[in-house]
């Protein structure tokens, strides 16, 4: 396996654990957006349906003051006059949250309306209503049950309220109107008092005709409270209606979509519901009320009702948080029913009725999308982690690799071709580091491996004693030439020379003397050669032998004649030579030009000849073979 | 290798970036809501801003949109002219829609209803018709000529050419009473005689009783203060009567519309006076008539409120591209102080959020409206107060 390939094998896992730990991060953060989406849609619709609640609750109340204000058996449900005029319109406006008040006769017809001056109705043109219908019959057929309930249980109240008033007497005399008792007593007085007055005023969800009819600034049903009217001897005259301002409902709506923008929820969805009849009372865009009713009373784990939890409903696709506010029965039980709340903390008592029996509800629907957005962009954001930290490990691979085994693979390339033979080579890595020294120490050796070569090659060339060339040096240069001469058809030459009488010179003088004497004929016979091409060498014990390529026989017998002058010239005292007082050479010379089927033995065994010749004819002489 | 191997990772990055872009959901529009008559007795003032609107906004979405491409988108609706009506859809419109910024309505009190909605839930709104002048809020803008703008040029005209006497007369409600005290105080400023002001409620048929007053009144000028299908009548009637050769009319906020609804012997010599005359030959005014054929076809009118609206949008365009975002609470500081080009030349975005108009004054001639006088650049008061 390559150096390169481990490399990146072993650092690879690494990207393993920036893996995971991206992964973790992802579900860890996909799993809080979407437990943010349920806590703060849920917290949103809790204190939206909490205020809406309060505010029913309040405009409840002012409902009573109003009410209690315009009673009067005298009153005339028609023809009121300007001044009372004036001054249900000044009621109107100091106790604002109603939309439009109106009487009605028996028969529930319109006989006198006034739109109160709000904000929102004070550019309306007044539109005449006179004589329509202000309610519907189902609210008058409980108008009037509830009238004929009042009348017949009259008595019973009466006598009720005579035994309420005695026993609150008893207790102002003993002194215990501090105690619970009679606190509880009282509000009973108060309660039957105002029942006896006058019948219970009811509230109801609705009205839809009469308002548009009415020209408000909105055009869907909302709470109204009926009051039946007496005259002085508790004869149903007509009614008195009043209707809530349901803009105020439906701005609640829009700020609690607004609080959800600002938390990063753009586009959520805000209804109020109703569950019995399974219908939006307010706008609600492009969301199925079917599938709206099934996702609220069904729960995805327990298939039931679930409230004060927010989860995923896959109907709608989305998130659903919802809460209860309170219907129209709510706001009737609370003041007269037989919870008697009005005994208890109201406030409390009316949330819980509210929260447990409410047909209405108001959903925050967040739609699946914005958690795929938000996981989108963090799913984004981990990739681009991932790649970065990705990417930062291939650049320490490269690096790594460039820096290790880059100069590795350059070192083992200059090896293999120095064990070639091609000692020339260097490894160039100026570094300082271990590889640096590693391709300076390896220089080194090269360097010392190239010396000796150079020496190796000289030495197998030399004679050791002479220095001139040795025979296999002699033999190669030969064969080479003999080639040579053959491809280009030039004459080549060869002479032997051999010392006369060397034996009796050694046996007399010593061997050592006898080596003197070599080495100076081949230093002054290896001197007169010239040429580069000429090559001189130690042919055996006392013969010299002279290579002359391109050298025709005139030339070699020139060389060969001023060698053999040479050596007389030097008149080195041989006193046992047979022919002179000095020494002496006999040389043999033959040219041959090689043809195709020639070796180089042949020119040998001519020289020689030519050299056995000279020395028969007397020896210190020159001889040419005839070939 | 490492070459390669790198060029895979890139790959497979891209890859993932591209799986997880493919299905993200397309820009969301910017919504403007548009509350304007679309029947009823201001209808044409509503149709011909509509178009105006529509021209602006389609320019804009072919040129790419604003922010990054996101393409805006209108949601219309008729207000029948009646402010309650007016109140719910602005409600609506806020509330359910979205909408960036509402632009309309026509009457005065629709205005002012809408303006009360638009302040309670901090959306600005696009006011483009005429009025009588002196409203300012922050959210309210207004590409309106305003008193100021042609009564001042006007009047000291209507005494030189026609005579220093005026009778009023117009619809009771608030803006003929505001128009009518603004023509009183230039009357009286260029010692010219108030001979008669009277006010008729909409959908009054017989006008005699009116024509004979101003006939002995004996004024030289009568300024109609009635646009509409009333104001129509009233100058065939007026003209039957024979009274246009001692008279001239001046028809406040009337406009190309007329032509073709009145008789041309009808509106024969009447004037007007508006910062848009469709027959005006300037460049700008030709390329504007252009345009607006070409969406609308050569047929279709062209009234100073297609001008008014069609600026109003590509005002709030400039505006959403300088805030870069639907933020707007700074999309109101933004539209202050912008300066557009319009039809009638460059216009100024004033603090007190009226416009310095080039006011024309036109005449009705054998069933054109032409361009009789060029008042210029009008700066009126500041409006702030």
């Amino acid at each position: 396996m390559k150096l390169r390939t481990r490399i990146t094998l072993w650092l690879s896992p690494v990207i393993i654990p920036m893996v995971a730990i991206n992964i973790i991060q992802f579900k860890g953060q996909t799993e809080a957006i979407e437990k943010n989406i349920k806590q703060i849609s849920l917290m949103a619709v809790e204190n939206t349906a909490n205020e809406i609640n309060d505010y029913l609750l309040l405009k409840d109340n002012t409902n009573d003051f109003i009410f209690d204000k315009l009673m009067n058996c005298q009153n005339s449900i028609s023809n009121l006059g300007p001044q009372k005029d004036s001054e249900i319109g000044l009621i109107l406006k100091k106790n604002p949250g109603f939309s439009l008040f109106v009487f009605a006769d028996r028969d529930g017809r319109v006989t006198y309306s006034n739109t109160a001056l709000t904000q929102r109705t004070r550019h309306l043109l007044p539109r005449n209503i006179k004589g329509q219908r202000a309610f519907n019959d189902s609210v008058h057929s409980v108008m009037l049950n509830s009238y004929w309930q009042w009348k017949s249980s009259q008595p019973q109240l009466n006598k009720q309220s005579q035994q309420v008033r005695l026993k609150l007497n008893d207790l102002t005399e003993r002194g215990e109107t501090n105690s619970r008792l009679y606190r509880r007593l009282q509000e009973s007085l108060v309660l039957s008092t105002r029942l006896i007055k006058n019948p219970a005023h009811k509230v109801f969800f609705g009205g839809r005709e009469i308002i548009e009819k009415a020209g408000l600034p909105f055009r869907t049903d909302t709470y109204f409270t009926v009051s039946p009217m007496l005259d002085c001897s508790d004869k149903l005259i007509g009614y008195a209606v009043l209707f809530l301002n349901w803009a105020m409902i439906e701005d609640r709506l829009y700020i609690l979509k607004q609080r959800l923008k600002a938390q990063g929820f753009e586009h959520a969805r805000v209804a109020i519901f109703d569950e019995n009849k399974q219908v939006f009372l307010t706008e609600a865009g492009t969301i199925s009320a079917t599938e709206l009713g099934r996702s609220i009373s069904s729960h995805p784990e327990t298939s039931q009702l679930k409230l004060g939890e927010a989860y995923f409903s896959p109907l709608i696709d989305g998130y659903l948080a919802t809460a209860r506010i309170a219907d129209a029965p709510i706001l009737n039980e609370i003041e007269y029913g037989q919870n008697q709340a009005i005994f208890k903390s109201v406030e409390i008592a009316f949330l819980k009725l509210a929260a447990k029996q409410s047909a209405f509800s108001i959903s925050v629907i967040i739609s699946n999308d914005t958690l795929i957005k938000q996981t989108r962009e963090l799913l984004i954001r981990m990739l681009a982690w991932t790649a970065g930290s990705g990417a930062l490990l291939l650049i320490l691979i490269v690096l790594l690799t460039r820096g290790l085994v880059a100069p590795a693979i350059v070192m083992a390339n200059t090896m293999r071709r120095i064990a070639k033979g091609d000692l020339k080579q260097r490894v160039e890595i100026p570094r300082n580091d271990e590889i640096g020294q590693l391709a300076s120490v390896f220089n080194r050796m090269t360097d010392q491996l190239e010396k000796q070569k150079v020496l190796l090659e000289s030495q197998s060339k030399t004679d050791a004693l002479t220095e001139v060339a040795n025979r296999r040096h002699f033999d190669e240069y030969l064969e080479q030439e003999w080639h040579s001469a053959q491809r280009t058809g030039d004459p080549l030459s060869l002479v032997i020379l051999d010392i006369d009488f060397f034996k009796p010179y050694n046996d007399n003088y010593g061997h050592s003397e006898g080596d003197v004497c070599l080495k100076k004929v081949a230093e002054v016979l290896s001197n007169l050669l010239v040429r580069s091409t000429d090559v001189f060498a130690r042919f055996g014990g006392e013969e010299f032998a002279c290579i002359l390529p391109h050298t025709n026989k005139m030339g070699a017998l020139t060389i060969g004649e001023k060698m053999r002058q040479v050596i007389a010239e030097l008149e080195i005292t041989h006193e046992y030579s047979a022919i002179e007082d000095y020494l002496t050479v006999s040389v043999g010379i033959a040219t041959l030009t090689p043809g195709d089927d020639d070796t180089s033995k042949l020119l040998i065994e001519l020289a020689d000849g030519a050299l056995y010749e000279a020395k028969h004819a007397g020896r210190n002489r020159v001889v040419v073979a005839n070939p | 290798m490492k070459l390669k191997s790198i060029l895979q990772a890139i790959h497979v990055i891209g890859l993932l970036f591209f799986l997880t872009n493919c299905d993200s959901p397309p820009l969301a529009p910017i919504k403007i809501g548009v509350v304007l008559p679309l029947s009823g007795d201001f209808q044409i003032f509503g149709d011909t801003g509509t178009r105006g609107i529509k021209l602006a906004v389609k320019e804009i979405n072919d040129a790419g949109g604003l922010l990054g491409g996101r393409k805006l988108e209108l949601v219309i609706a008729d207000n029948k002219t009646d402010p309650a009506e007016s109140v719910r859809l602005a409600r609506k419109m806020i509330q359910q829609d979205n909408v960036v910024a509402l632009m309309g309505p026509v009457s005065s009190s629709g205005r002012n209803a809408m303006m009360e909605v638009a302040q309670e839930f901090k959306t600005p709104l696009l006011y483009g018709i005429d009025y009588e002048g002196g409203m300012y809020n922050r959210y309210l803008f207004c590409f309106s000529p305003i008193p100021d703008h042609y009564i001042k040029p006007i009047i000291p005209y209507l005494i030189e050419n026609h005579g220093n006497s005026f009778y009023i007369f117009g619809y009771d409600y608030i803006w003929p009473h505001k128009m009518a005290e603004a023509i009183k105080r230039e009357v009286t400023a260029n010692k010219g005689t108030i001979a008669g002001v009277e006010f008729t409620p909409f959908g009054a048929t017989d006008f005699t009783p009116v024509i004979e007053h101003i006939h002995q009144s004996k004024a030289k000028n009568l300024i109609l203060i009635q646009p509409g299908p009333d104001g129509f009548n009233f100058l065939k009637q007026f003209t039957a009567a024979g009274m246009k050769k001692d008279v001239k009319v001046t028809a406040i906020a009337s406009n190309e519309s007329y032509i073709g609804v009145v008789k041309n012997e009808d509106l024969e010599g009447v004037l007007t006076s508006l910062q848009f005359i469709a027959s005006a030959e300037t460049p700008a005014t030709k390329q504007f008539i252009k345009a607006h054929s070409e969406l609308y076809g050569p047929e279709s009118i062209v009234t100073y409120s297609t001008d008014s609206h069609y600026n109003l949008v590509k005002l709030l365009a400039q505006a959403i591209q300088k805030v870069g975002s639907l933020d707007k609470e700074k999309i109101i500081p933004a539209m202050e102080g912008v300066v557009f080009d319009t039809a009638s030349g460059p216009v100024n975005m004033r603090s007190d959020h009226h416009v310095d108009l080039n006011i024309l004054l036109a005449e009705f001639t054998r069933g054109q409206l032409l361009v009789k006088k060029d008042f210029g650049v009008i700066s009126p008061a500041n409006q702030k107060k």
